[in-house]
């Protein structure tokens, strides 16, 4: 077969078939990009609530104190030791003057009580550690406590663990809601391209029976699916930007508390996302739709 | 060449369409496959087309072995066999002219080549000037003879045309059939299935008929001419018609370029 005679015509069937099946084409890109979109805004609102939880995670980051054996110098000298600490995001040191200006702070009026304690400051040199991931909360705070030189920690590990758990049922929820779109949309998909090939039955038999090659039969189906897959990707795309910029953060910024995940800074992921997952929701329906009526 | 060779064939339904059939059609033969409804022609021509296996036996065709062969290499042996149908099955959406190329698309023929050649075969079957046309725009016998015209495009060596007249008068009839036996002219081997006895009697071209799956006649000119099929198939009250005098030949359509068909 020569195939650079036939891709012309293919393309051209293509084009031409979208024209032709246009209620289905129409119907086939609408459920495409719905369900690319709800399952869009399901993983941005995801993305929100994981990072309000790990930002609400930081809250109860670690302290440790320094061993008061230490000269000031070995135990500012610990910072480097802290930080080669998997999963340590940043770390604070605190010395006793900063300690006990910061007390002073939180004491507010009644921070005349620590008047006098500049020349025999009581407290220990501090290290502030912040982790990156909750989920290894625990661990990171072992690894701080079993650190030479440092004498106590302090870590809100049960509250930490809440939020963690907390988190991991919001995936598990997100996950299992994304699946179900997921089976959703091909299912809808599959009907919809279903319906458009049993409107061509009566021509695929035709090609099948002059000696069409089911690789024949399929390319134009193939090159039709391709193109609304890529439109419905495009148009979901250009939806979410809009949704997620006009719906998620203006209604969710008055929520100060919670760290919103903005649209525009997973621009990408969502793009290759969108366009693979209609590649493959298209043209796998498309291809698998086709195939009963190529028993001929 | 088409072999079938004690060809059974049974549906699932338990229908027993063909009980040891056994059939050679040589290249270049013009044959009538004639039987009522039900007697087993159309599981014939599936056959031929790998359109159905046989439960037992062996069909042969252009020395392809539909048994034995992969379903890969089944569009290869379609595209030696030229297929008219009684319904035609031409795509309403393509002109007439997109319906003869697109045969030829399928097998990776050149744009040119294309050109040259479906300009050609609607010449042929006197439709070049109604190429442009829509299937819907033409009448009857003019689909039929574009549904001809696709069938040859690609030059086969076999041209199967089932019931090609089953909707067509009489008049479009005779036309259908004339230009079919113009191509058989050429060198094609032309098998046609009908259960037309008036029309078949107006050729004398070999006939075969099959009743019950099984073939009762076999022979050149004329449809009921076999005694002892008239005798067992006759219908309760019907008398054994006179023997059917020779027909003359039809008068041949106008003949023009004959080296390429």
């Amino acid at each position: 077969m020569n195939n650079r005679h036939n891709f012309a015509y293919f393309f051209r069937e293509g084009v031409q078939g979208i024209f032709t099946h246009g209620f289905m084409s129409f119907a086939s890109v609408s459920v495409i990009t719905t369900c690319l979109v709800l399952t869009g805004t399901v993983v941005l609102l995801m993305l929100t609530l994981t990072g309000t939880i790990d930002e609400l995670g930081s809250v109860g980051d670690i302290r440790a104190y320094v061993d008061e054996t230490l000269s000031d110098e070995n135990a500012a000298a610990l910072e480097t030791t802290l930080r080669a600490i998997d999963n340590v995001s940043g770390v604070d040191f605190i010395d006793r003057a900063r300690g006990l200006n910061e007390l002073k702070e939180q004491l507010g009026e009644n921070s005349t009580l620590l008047d006098g304690l500049e020349n025999d400051n009581p407290l220990r040199n501090c290290y502030r550690v912040w982790v990156t991931d909750i989920g290894d909360y625990q661990d990171t705070v072992l690894a701080v406590e079993n650190t030479r030189g440092i004498a106590q920690v302090y870590a809100s590990v049960d509250a930490v663990s809440e939020l963690q758990r907390l988190r991991n049922i919001l995936g598990v929820a997100s996950l299992t809601f994304v699946i179900m779109l997921g089976m959703v949309s091909i299912f809808l998909i599959s009907n919809t391209i279903k319906l458009a090939t049993f409107d061509r039955r009566e021509e695929i038999g035709i090609m099948k029976i002059i000696g069409a090659t089911d690789g024949f039969v399929r390319a134009p189906f193939f090159i039709e699916s391709l193109i609304l897959s890529v439109t419905a990707a495009v148009i979901a795309f250009v939806l979410q930007w809009i949704i997620g910029d006009a719906i998620v953060e203006s209604a969710l910024s008055s929520l100060t508390f919670m760290k919103v995940a903005s649209f525009r800074d997973f621009l990408l992921p969502y793009l290759g996302a969108f366009v693979g997952t209609a590649l493959i929701i298209g043209v796998l329906g498309s291809l698998l739709s086709i195939r009963k009526f190529l028993r001929v | 060449m088409i072999h079938l060779s004690d060809v059974y064939q049974s549906y699932a339904t338990g229908t027993r369409a063909l009980q040891g059939i056994n059939l050679r059609i040589e290249d270049g033969e013009f044959v009538f496959l004639v039987g009522p409804s039900g007697s087993g022609k159309s599981t014939i021509i599936k056959l031929i087309i790998a359109e159905l296996l046989p439960t037992a036996g062996r069909v042969t065709v252009n020395g392809y072995n539909t048994t034995k062969m992969r379903a890969s290499e089944v569009p290869y042996l379609r595209r030696t066999i030229g297929v008219v149908f009684q319904d035609f099955r031409l795509i309403e959406k393509k002109t007439v002219y997109e319906n003869v190329a697109f045969a030829m698309r399928i097998v990776g023929a050149s744009p040119q080549e294309i050109r040259n050649r479906v300009a050609y075969v609607l010449d042929l079957v006197g439709l070049a000037h109604k190429a442009r046309r829509k299937p819907t725009e033409l009448s009857g016998g003019e689909q039929q003879r574009v549904s001809i015209a696709r069938a040859l495009v690609n030059n086969p060596s076999l041209i199967i045309a089932d019931e090609p007249t089953g909707n067509l008068d009489p008049d479009r009839s005779l036309e259908i059939m004339m230009l079919l036996e113009h191509i058989n002219s050429l060198g094609t081997t032309v098998l046609v299935v009908t259960h037309e006895k008036e029309l078949v009697n107006q050729f004398n071209q070999r006939v075969v008929a099959i009743d019950g799956g099984l073939i009762v006649s076999d022979r050149t000119g004329g449809y009921y001419q076999y005694e002892q099929y008239e005798n067992r198939y006759k219908h309760p009250g019907e008398s054994t018609p006179e023997p059917t005098e020779q027909p003359e030949q039809p008068e041949q359509p106008e003949q023009s370029d004959e080296q390429q068909a």
